[in-house]
């Protein structure tokens, strides 16, 4: 008489850690079994069936607990391997995008002190999405660099890297995609208090800027400009914004690379300096690529891929050099 | 004073009044109270904290037939038990006052 489980038992062997083995699946399995045996003993057919559906309704309900037991046992013994690298980097990227939050929300929360006090709490959460949108891949960055700092410096720790900067691209993604929504509304909102207290005239236009549009909403406008060569001062704007979306949203992941090459080459002590100059260098690329001279003479297109592509390449040179160093049969494994 | 959830207590009850059970025995006994897919989920975080300790059965398991677990309590799970149900006797007396 084959005993029924074993198949569960095997499967769980191979795919779970084996204390979560011997202290879930396999006492449970051992109840189905003595009681499918001690049916079978009794000859009684129904009683056989009933063991077996209580016994794999058990082993069901355990479903969702050994998930996440599961993911507790890998994440810990992740965190063991690179010495806690990937938690500091969670926790010192979430600290820092919060901090770049609310320094990147105070700018344009300006006008919102001419505005009906009662209104204000709301009206600011409106500019959260476009803070958010620069503080995510920015925090990333700091967070990375403090996070990776006089950690094992291996090809494991760089994937795990490129792994979380992945997630950070989509959470930027989502990000973009809600912000010209949210960008629209903070103004109309702003507009129609004032309006209602008399401080500006009703007839005055409220147009989307390039901020406002949406990527389909900004090609269009790129298309309609393209038709009229008077506009060609106006297209240079709206180019910009449409490739820094996608500049932002892949900038993560030429971030995550940068600054494993940075604290990967540095010295434990020059680290600290290689990873402070590594933020004011995006920082001033930014900035620079709104400079009006800048605008006027580069093209919008190198102007929003050119910090992606200064720390992807500087990261990459960087890294492969501090791989090549170590050595090459642990470090890439 | 160490924490005892509901069903910790439930199963220091079963187990300090009588001989070691199974899991599937304390699920039966419980009427109701454990559940038979998260049984060994209590026991297993009652084993960790040092309240219960499990022996296998004397015929050895295998690979495809896994010995049953017989659960015990411990000289810590018995401290505990009678110190929480001391506690609950006292402030029920208090509640009654």
């Amino acid at each position: 008489m084959k005993s029924p489980g074993r198949r569960v038992l095997r499967l769980a062997s191979r795919l779970l850690p084996p204390s979560i083995v011997a202290s879930l699946i396999a006492p449970t399995v051992a109840d189905m079994q003595w009681e499918f045996e001690a049916a079978c003993r009794q000859c009684r057919g129904r009683t056989r069936y009933a063991a077996l559906v209580r016994g794999y309704a058990a082993l069901l309900r355990l479903v969702p607990v050994l998930v996440v037991r599961t993911v507790g046992v890998v994440t810990d013994a992740w965190m063991q391997e690179d010495d806690r690298a990937m938690q500091r980097v969670v926790s010192y990227s979430a600290t820092a995008v919060l901090s770049c939050t609310v320094l990147l929300m105070l700018p344009p929360s300006g006008p919102l002190q001419r505005m009906t006090p009662a209104l204000m709490p709301t009206t600011v959460l409106l500019l959260v999405p476009q803070a958010l949108a620069l503080a995510l891949p920015v925090g990333f960055l700091i967070g990375s660099l403090i996070g990776l700092r006089a950690r094992p410096r291996t090809g494991r720790t760089l994937r795990r890297l490129l792994v979380g900067s992945g997630a950070v691209v989509l959470l930027t993604l989502a990000t973009l995609w809600v912000m010209p929504t949210a960008n629209q509304a903070f103004r109309q909102r702003l507009r129609a208090d004032l309006v209602a207290r008399g401080v500006v005239p009703d007839h005055i236009r409220l147009e989307k800027g390039p901020n406002e549009r949406s990527l389909r909403e900004l090609h269009e406008r790129i298309d309609q400009t393209n038709l009229i060569p008077e506009d060609a001062a106006a297209l240079q704007p709206l180019e910009y914004a449409f490739h820094v979306r996608f500049a932002i949203t892949a900038s993560p992941l030429c971030f995550a690379i940068m600054a494993f090459g940075v604290v990967a080459v540095g010295r434990e002590r020059w680290s600290a300096v290689l990873a402070g100059i590594a933020v004011a260098v995006a920082v001033v690329l930014l900035i620079w690529g709104n400079e009006a001279r800048v605008v006027s003479s580069w093209s919008p297109v190198l102007r929003a891929y050119l910090p992606n592509v200064v720390f992807g390449v500087l990261g990459v040179v960087l890294s492969w050099c501090s791989l090549r160093r170590g050595d090459r049969r642990t470090a890439l494994l | 004073m160490p924490g005892l959830s509901a069903k910790e207590a439930i199963v220091l009850d079963l187990l300090r009044h009588g001989p070691p059970l199974y899991g599937l025995q304390l699920v039966a006994l419980s009427d109701g109270r454990l559940k038979r897919g998260t049984v060994y989920v209590t026991l297993g975080r009652m084993e960790a904290k040092g309240y219960v300790a499990a022996a296998e059965e004397a015929e050895p398991g295998t690979t495809e037939k896994p010995a049953r677990r017989l659960y015990r309590p411990t000289a810590l799970g018995l401290r505990v038990a009678e110190a929480w149900s001391t506690l609950a006797q006292a402030l029920r007396t208090a509640e009654a006052i």
